[in-house]
C-alpha cells in the first residue's frame, strides 16, 4: 500500500470515528517503515484537526468528536512508542484537570484531545481534582504547563486554591498555567495568578503552541 | 432517576449530588435497565413525588407549583456517564440499538412519574431536557434520542393529558429552541444566557425571534449572581433585564409574556444570600409591570 493511501486512510478513519480502521492504518505505517510522526502528523492530526474545525462550526457534534478521538487514541497508541526518543522530549509536557468540586469532564476532554492532536504530551488527571492532585501531578510528570478546568462559579474558588498550592510548593515558578471553562476569563486568570486564559480547545492550541520547553 | 435506576449517587452536603459510580459499564447494561417502583418508600423517586406533595397542599393556593424531572437521555448519561451514551449512539449498530432500548426504558419510568406526580396536583411538571444544546447535539442526533415522538413527544403530551401545564428547562449555552418552544409549545421555559459564548441567545433575541410568541419564557439572571453579587448589584442586573424585556415585549405586542427569573437555579448552598433574592423579587414587583 502506498504512503499517500495510508496518510489519507488515517485521516478518513479519525474523521469518521472508526477505531479499527486507524488501528490497521497505523500498523501499516509501521510495516511500510513510514517514520511515525509522518503517520501521526500528517494522516492522524490532520483528521483530527479537521474534526475540530466542523465541531467549532457546528457542523459535527459530540458523539462524532468524540469517536473521532477515540480512534486517533487507539492509533496514537500504536505509533507514540516509535517516534525518536530526542522529539518525545522536545514536546511539552501538559497535565490537565478539572477542580475540586466540579465534575464537567465533557470540554476538558475536548481540550486534552485537541491538545494531543496538537503533539503535546497530555497527562489526564481527571474531574474533581484537589490542590495536592495538581501539585503531585505537576512534579510526577514533569509538567511544562498546567491546564485547569471549571465550568461552575462557585468552584472557580478552587482553581486559585490550586494555583495557591503550586506556588506554596515551589514548582510554579517552571510552570505556565492555563485556565478554561466558561466562567473563567482572562481578567480572572490575571486576578488568581495564572499565565493564560483560553476560551476553548482551538484557542488553547494557538496559544500554547507559541510556548517553548522549559531548561531541564 | 440514577440513582434509582442503580446508580451511586455522592451526595456532599455542600454541593448538588452527582453520580460517582455510573451502573452501566457495557452494552449489556443498557438493556438490563429496569424501572423502579417509585412506590418504595426507599427510593429518591418517591421522596420527590411525596415531597412535592407537601409543597403542593402547603403553598399551592398561594404560587404556582411545578414538580421537576429528568428527561429520558439526561437520566440515561447520569447513568452511563455522558460521554460513553455519546459514543454508543453512532459506535456501531449494536450499541445504537442498545442506547435506544435503555431511552425506552426510562421513558417509561418518566411515564410513571408523571403520573404520580399527577395525583399530587402541582399547576405543572418541568422537564429538564439539557441535552438539547448545539454544543452537544445537533438537531439530527438529538431528534433521534430524545426529540421523536417516542420519547419526549409523548412525554409532554401525557404531561397535558394528566392536567398540568407542560413546562422545560434548559439551561445549556446554545439551546434547540426551535425544537424545544416552535415545535412542542411548552406553557413555559426557561433558559440561560451565556454572553461570552458566540450565538447563546439572549433575552432580547429570544423575544425577538418570536420563542415569546409561543412560551412564557423565563429567566437569565446569572444564577451565581446571587451568590457573588451585593444587593445592589442584582438591583441593577434584574432592572436592566426588565428594561430589555419589557422594550422587546412591546414591539411585539405580547404583554407579560416574560418571568424574570434565575437562567437556571437559584444555588442550593448556604452561601446564597437571602438578600439577592428578596432583591430580585421586589425589583421586579417594583418596575415589571407595563401598560
Ligand atoms: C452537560 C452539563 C452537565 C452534565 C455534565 C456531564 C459531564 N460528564 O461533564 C451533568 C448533568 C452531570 C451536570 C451536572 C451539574 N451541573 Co451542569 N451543565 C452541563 C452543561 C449543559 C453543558 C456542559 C458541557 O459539557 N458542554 C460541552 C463542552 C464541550 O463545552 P464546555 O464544557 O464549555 O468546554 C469548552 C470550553 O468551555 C473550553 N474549556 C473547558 N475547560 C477548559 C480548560 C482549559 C484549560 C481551556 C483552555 C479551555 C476549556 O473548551 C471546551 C471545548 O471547546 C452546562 C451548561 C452549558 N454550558 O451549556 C451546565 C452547567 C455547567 N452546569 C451547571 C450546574 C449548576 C450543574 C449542577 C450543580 C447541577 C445543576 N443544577 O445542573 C451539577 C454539578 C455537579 C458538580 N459538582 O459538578 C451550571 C453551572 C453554573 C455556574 N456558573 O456555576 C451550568 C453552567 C448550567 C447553568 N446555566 O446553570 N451538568
Ligand atoms: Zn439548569
Amino acid at each position: 500500500m502506498d504512503k499517500e493511501r495510508i496518510l489519507k486512510g488515517l485521516e478518513q478513519a479519525v474523521v469518521t470515528g472508526r477505531k479499527e480502521a486507524s488501528i490497521r492504518y497505523a500498523n501499516r505505517a509501521l510495516k511500510t517503515e513510514m517514520p511515525a510522526l509522518e503517520a501521526i502528523d500528517s494522516g492522524l492530526i490532520k483528521g483530527m484537526m479537521v474534526v475540530g474545525d466542523r465541531y467549532s462550526a457546528r457542523k459535527m457534534f459530540l458523539p462524532q468528536v468524540l469517536l473521532a478521538a477515540d480512534a486517533m487514541y487507539a492509533a496514537l497508541e500504536i505509533l507514540l512508542p516509535h517516534i525518536p526518543r530526542e522529539e518525545a522530549s522536545r514536546r511539552l509536557n501538559i497535565i490537565i484537570g478539572v477542580v475540586e468540586g466540579d465534575v464537567h469532564d465533557i470540554g476538558k476532554n475536548i481540550v486534552k484531545t485537541m491538545l494531543t492532536a496538537a503533539g503535546f504530551n497530555v497527562v489526564d488527571l481527571g474531574k474533581d481534582c484537589s490542590d495536592e492532585d495538581f501539585v503531585k501531578g505537576a512534579k510526577e510528570h514533569h509538567a511544562d504547563v498546567v491546564a485547569m478546568s471549571t465550568l461552575m462559579t462557585p468552584t472557580m474558588d478552587s482553581m486559585k486554591a490550586a494555583v495557591d498550592a503550586l506556588v506554596e510548593d515551589g514548582c510554579r515558578k517552571e510552570l505556565r498555567i492555563i485556565i478554561g471553562g466558561a466562567p473563567t476569563s482572562q481578567e480572572f486568570a490575571d486576578e488568581i495568578g495564572a499565565d493564560m486564559h483560553a476560551v476553548n480547545a482551538q484557542e488553547a492550541v494557538g496559544k500554547l503552541r507559541s510556548l517553548t520547553k522549559r531548561p531541564t | 432517576m440514577a440513582g434509582d435506576l442503580g446508580a451511586h449517587v455522592r451526595m456532599d452536603e455542600q454541593n448538588t449530588p452527582f453520580v460517582d459510580e455510573p451502573l452501566i459499564t457495557d452494552l449489556e447494561g443498557y438493556e438490563k435497565l429496569e424501572v423502579p417502583d417509585i412506590k418504595d418508600p426507599k427510593t429518591r423517586s418517591h421522596v420527590l413525588v411525596e415531597g412535592t406533595g407537601i409543597f403542593v397542599e402547603a403553598l399551592g393556593k398561594e404560587v404556582v407549583t411545578a414538580a421537576f424531572l429528568e428527561g429520558p437521555l439526561l437520566a440515561l448519561t447520569q447513568t452511563r456517564g455522558a460521554e460513553y451514551v455519546f459514543k454508543d449512539m453512532y459506535d456501531n449498530d449494536s450499541s445504537r440499538k442498545a442506547v435506544h432500548a435503555a431511552l425506552e426504558t426510562i421513558t417509561d419510568y418518566d411515564k410513571e412519574m408523571v403520573k404520580a406526580f399527577a395525583e399530587k396536583k402541582p399547576a405543572g411538571l418541568v422537564w429538564d431536557y439539557l441535552w438539547g444544546s448545539y454544543s452537544c447535539l445537533g438537531d439530527t442526533e438529538y431528534m433521534e434520542f430524545e426529540g421523536q415522538h417516542k420519547y419526549a413527544g409523548c412525554l409532554n403530551e401525557l404531561v397535558q393529558k394528566e392536567g398540568m401545564a407542560n413546562c422545560i428547562h434548559n439551561c445549556a449555552d446554545l439551546p434547540h429552541l426551535d425544537t424545544q418552544i416552535k415545535a412542542w409549545k411548552p406553557a413555559i421555559y426557561s433558559m440561560a444566557y451565556y454572553p461570552l459564548i458566540p450565538g447563546s441567545p439572549s433575552a432580547k433575541e429570544v423575544i425577538q425571534k418570536g420563542y415569546a410568541d409561543v412560551s412564557l419564557v423565563g429567566g437569565n439572571i446569572d444564577p451565581q449572581g446571587f451568590v457573588r453579587w451585593k444587593p445592589e448589584k442584582m438591583v441593577d442586573v434584574t432592572k436592566k433585564l426588565i428594561n430589555e424585556v419589557i422594550t422587546e415585549l412591546k414591539a411585539r405586542d405580547l404583554g407579560g409574556r416574560y418571568c424574570i427569573a434565575s437562567g437556571c437555579e437559584v444555588p442550593p448552598a448556604l452561601s446564597t444570600k437571602l438578600e439577592n433574592i428578596q432583591a430580585c423579587v421586589d425589583t421586579t414587583k417594583q418596575f415589571g409591570t407595563f401598560a
